[in-house]
C-alpha cells in the first residue's frame, strides 16, 4: 500500500469509519480519537496492508477500539438500557430514521455494530465475521436479534400511534 | 444386602446424605459398633463441608426476554428474507405467506423499516490531519542535504586551485606583458643586433649569475608554450644590461625582420590548448546529448552525471555510492579537513 492510497482511503473511508464508531459510542471526542488512532495504525502498518483491504481494516481497528473504549468506561450497558419506548415519543420522531437511531442506541454493542457494518456498508456475514473477529454464526444471531429487536420497538410505536 | 467393609461407603455416603432407609439404620449403627476405626472414618468425614461461594452472573438481564427480543418462526424466515440467506423456492414460498395474512404483512413491513441508512450528514472533521505527505518531505529533506553538500562542494572548489601544474617560466611568461623590440629600443635598453645574439647569449648567462640578486625585469620576445621554445625564447633577461659588452650596432630592419620571423614562427608552433575540463553545465549536456539510446534519461541519471562531474573536478574527493538498482545511496566527501557521508536512502 502506498502514501497515495493511504490519502485516498482517508478521503473515501474516513467519514463513514467516523459515523460507524459515533453511533456505537456516542461521544464526537472519543469517535474522532478512535477514527485517528485507526488511520495511525494503518499508517504504521502502511507496507504490510492489501490496499483492496484497507476499508476492512480500518472497520476492524475502529470496532476493536470502539469495544475497547466502551469496556473500559463501563458506559454502555447491554439490556439493562433496554426500554420501551415511552408514551408520547411518537410525536417527537417525524420519520423512521429517529425511530430507528433512537432504537439502535438501545442494542447491544454487538449487534448494533454488526447490524450497520451490515446495512451502511453492505458487508458480508464473512466480511464482518472478519472485522469483529466474531463467529459468521454470531454475526447472523446477532443481525438476527438486531432485527427483531428493532421490528419489534417499530411495531411497538406502532401499535402506540 | 448386608453392610460389611467392602461397601460400607455407599451406606457411609446415604447416612451423611440422611437417605438411609429407616430399616437399615440399626444394621448400620450395629456394624459401626463393631467396626470402631470406620466409625472414626465417618467422623471424620461428617467434618468436612464445602461451602457454597457466592457467585453472581452479572449479565442476567441480557439473558431475559421480553416482547421486544421475544421471536417466532415467522421473524426467522422474514430476516432471512431480507439477508437474502432464503432459496429462490423458500422467497416465493414466503411471499405467498405475506399475501396470504394481512398480520404477516404488516409484521414483514416492520421489518423491511429495520433496515439502517447511514447518515451521511456527520463527517468526521480532521480528515485534513490524516493525509500524509511523506515522499515531498523526503524528497526536500534529501533534496536540500545533497544541496548542502553541492554548496560545500562549490565553495572547496571555488577556493582551491584545481588546475593543473605549470612552469615556472611559463608561467612568468603569461603573466608578463609582450614588450615588442621598438619598446625595447625607446626605453633604456640598447637594441640587441640578432646576428650576434648568439655570441651575447653565453656572456649573458654569465652575467645572469652574477646579477642574480639585483631586480628582475623579465621581457621576452614571443609567446611560444611550447618546452622546446620555452627554453629558447623565455630567457630570463635582466634590464641591466652588462656594461662590459662592446656596443652593438643598431641594425632596425633586421631586428624587425627577427620579430616577424618570431611571430610567424610562434604561429605555426602555438596551437589552441585542448581543452581538457568541461565546465559542468558543458559535462551535463554532453551527457543528456550523448547518452544511450536504450538508457531513459533520468532525474537519478542526471544526479549520477553530476556527481561524476563533482569527483572529477575534485580530483576524486567526492565519491559516491549506488545501490544494487543503481541509485545512488551514499555521498562521501574525504579531504584532509573534512571528511564525511551522507547515506540518501535506508536500505530496508
Amino acid at each position: 500500500m502506498t502514501v497515495a492510497d493511504y490519502n485516498e482511503a482517508v478521503n473515501k473511508h474516513a467519514d463513514a469509519v467516523f459515523r460507524f464508531v459515533l453511533k456505537n459510542i456516542r461521544d464526537e471526542e472519543k469517535a474522532r480519537d478512535i477514527v485517528q488512532d485507526s488511520f495511525e495504525k494503518l499508517w504504521g502498518h502502511l507496507r504490510s496492508v492489501d490496499a483492496a483491504k484497507v476499508k476492512s481494516y480500518l472497520f476492524s481497528t475502529a470496532y476493536h477500539r470502539t469495544i475497547d473504549v466502551i469496556r473500559k468506561d463501563q458506559r454502555q450497558q447491554f439490556f439493562d438500557d433496554m426500554q420501551l419506548p415511552e408514551e408520547g415519543h411518537s410525536d417527537q420522531y417525524s420519520d423512521i430514521g429517529e425511530v430507528l437511531n433512537q432504537a439502535i442506541k438501545l442494542l447491544p454493542d454487538d449487534q448494533r455494530s454488526v447490524l450497520m457494518l451490515r446495512d451502511y456498508e453492505g458487508y458480508s456475514y464473512k466480511e464482518i465475521s472478519e472485522i469483529t473477529a466474531l463467529s459468521e454464526a454470531q454475526v447472523k444471531v446477532y443481525i438476527y436479534r438486531g432485527r427483531v429487536f428493532l421490528k419489534n420497538y417499530i411495531g411497538k410505536l406502532d401499535v402506540l400511534v | 444386602m448386608n453392610i460389611d467393609r467392602s461397601n460400607y461407603e455407599v451406606y457411609f455416603l446415604d447416612y451423611l446424605d440422611g437417605n438411609l432407609p429407616d430399616d437399615q439404620i440399626d444394621d448400620f449403627l450395629d456394624f459401626l459398633t463393631s467396626n470402631p476405626d470406620l466409625r472414626r472414618e465417618l467422623e471424620e468425614v461428617s467434618a468436612i463441608k464445602i461451602p457454597a461461594e457466592n457467585h453472581v452472573f452479572q449479565n442476567k438481564q441480557a439473558l431475559l426476554k421480553n416482547e421486544l427480543t421475544g421471536s417466532t418462526a415467522f421473524d426467522s424466515r422474514a430476516v432471512a428474507f431480507m439477508e437474502n440467506d432464503l432459496s429462490e423456492e423458500d422467497q416465493i414460498a414466503f411471499l405467498s405467506e405475506l399475501t396470504s395474512n394481512p398480520e404477516k404483512e404488516k409484521q414483514f413491513s416492520w421489518f423491511a423499516k429495520t433496515r439502517l441508512n447511514p447518515d451521511t450528514t456527520i463527517e468526521f472533521p480532521d480528515k485534513a490531519s490524516l493525509l500524509k505527505k511523506p515522499a515531498r518531505k523526503v524528497v526536500l529533506l534529501w533534496a536540500s542535504r545533497v544541496a548542502a553538500v553541492f554548496v560545500l562542494l562549490f565553495a572547496g572548489w571555488a577556493v582551491w586551485d584545481f588546475s593543473p601544474e605549470q612552469d615556472s617560466s611559463l608561467q612568468l611568461a603569461d603573466e608578463q606583458p609582450v614588450v615588442s623590440t621598438q619598446e625595447r629600443s625607446k626605453g633604456n635598453r640598447q637594441p640587441v643586433n640578432p646576428v650576434s645574439e648568439k655570441k651575447i647569449e653565453q656572456p649573458l648567462v654569465a652575467k645572469q649569475q652574477e646579477l642574480a640578486n639585483e631586480p628582475i625585469s623579465t621581457v621576452q620576445s614571443n609567446l611560444g608554450k611550447s618546452p622546446a621554445l620555452k627554453v629558447e625564447t623565455l630567457m630570463v633577461q635582466r634590464e641591466a644590461i652588462p656594461e662590459k659588452l662592446e656596443p652593438l650596432v643598431y641594425k632596425p630592419e633586421h631586428a624587425l625582420a627577427r620579430e616577424q620571423l618570431d611571430l610567424v614562427e610562434m604561429k605555426s608552433s602555438w596551437t589552441k590548448p585542448h581543452k581538457e575540463f568541461l565546465t559542468v553545465d558543458e559535462y551535463l549536456a554532453e551527457k543528456v546529448l550523448n547518452k544511450p539510446k536504450d538508457e531513459p534519461l533520468t532525474f537519478g541519471s542526471l544526479i549520477s552525471a553530476g556527481l561524476d562531474a563533482v569527483a572529477s573536478v575534485s580530483n576524486e574527493r567526492l565519491d559516491y555510492e549506488t545501490n544494487a538498482r543503481g541509485k545512488v545511496s551514499e555521498i562521501s566527501l574525504n579531504t584532509r579537513i573534512l571528511a564525511f557521508s551522507i547515506p540518501l536512502k535506508k536500505e530496508r
